[in-house]
């Protein structure tokens, strides 16, 4: 059994009592994810789905790496590891067609076309 | 300025609603936590403009580092994000959570988290869309910046609060001549 520290995003908050880092413990780190979620209600909802797996809009982060590129939930949690909660981040602007004024999206062909790999 | 934050969290029973509101990210009523001011700093707001204007007609994205409480939110380090979605660049973005990750380490290095979210809209008004709604987390301010060709034009802050976006006023933080010196 390992210990780790889980820290807590300002949205989940409300949901740790309060504290933006939480101690718990766990062989992976779906299990330490449990562990904290058994001792706070609501707080597992908001990062699994029904089906117990990571949801689209969270990224857990065990020490650097994001654990979508390691093993996932059953990543190995080592004594004193370090799991970052990361909301994801997303948005965007309603498609045209809002008649804004000065609005030139709709003179540039396929939007989504011609952007691939541009960077300015 | 203003350091500690966690503790004004200290409300915690936030009961789940029942009710499966807006979103995937539906939302958890937090009393207490909805601030109403965000305050920048007229260099953060230049940093800013000129972010979002290096980045037409393309949205820019990153993050707001400071620390809040139930009134207002102070912005300390604004911090620009790569947005990964390459596709459709000119109207939706997602942040990369390197960079979150990045930038939540620096903050709490210092003592201070991540407060809000800033992005950019191209040729569109600083208002919420229904992407930014579908998206949005409570808790943070959602910072967005109007542009067009001839630069930015209007910034507005929202805060996501019972399934609806609610504006909140953006004050200028006065410049402290030398240090950032407590004045109280
Ligand atoms: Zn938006």
């Amino acid at each position: 059994m390992s210990q780790a520290t889980v820290r807590i995003p300002t949205p989940l908050r409300p949901l740790t009592g309060g504290s933006d880092e939480v101690a718990a413990v766990g062989h992976t780190v779906g299990e330490v994810l449990s562990e904290l979620g058994g001792r706070h209600n609501g707080f597992l909802d908001r990062i699994l789905d029904g089906q117990g797996k990571l949801r689209s809009f969270v990224n857990v982060y065990l020490g650097d790496s994001n654990v979508r590129s390691l093993n996932g939930l059953d990543s190995a949690v080592a004594d004193g590891a370090v799991i970052h909660i990361v909301p994801a981040v997303a948005g965007g602007r309603d498609i045209p067609g809002g008649g804004i004024a000065g609005d030139d999206i709709s003179g540039d062909g396929i939007p989504g076309d011609d952007i691939a790999g541009e960077t300015r | 300025m203003i350091s500690d934050l966690s503790e004004s969290v200290t409300r915690s029973s936030a009961t789940q609603s029942s009710a499966t509101l807006i979103t995937a990210v539906d939302a958890v009523t937090v009393p207490g936590v909805a601030a109403t001011e965000l305050w920048l700093t007229g260099v953060q707001r230049r940093d800013l403009a000129y972010l979002v204007e290096a980045s037409y007609p393309f949205e820019a994205c990153g993050l707001l580092v400071g620390s809040a409480d139930t009134e207002r939110v102070d912005v300390q380090d604004v911090f620009h994000a790569r947005n990964l979605n390459v596709e459709r660049a000119r109207d939706r973005f997602l942040l990369d959570p390197d960079d979150h990750m990045a930038a939540d380490r620096s903050a709490r290095a210092r003592g201070l988290d991540i407060v809000g979210i800033w992005h950019s809209h191209p040729d569109h008004p600083a208002r919420p869309s229904i992407t930014d709604l579908e998206a949005a987390w409570e808790g943070f301010s959602y910072l967005i910046i109007s542009t067009t060709a001839s630069g930015a034009n209007d910034f507005r802050s929202w805060r996501l609060q019972g399934g609806k976006f609610i504006e909140e006023k953006i004050r200028e933080t006065p410049q402290t001549s030398s240090s950032s010196e407590e004045e109280s």
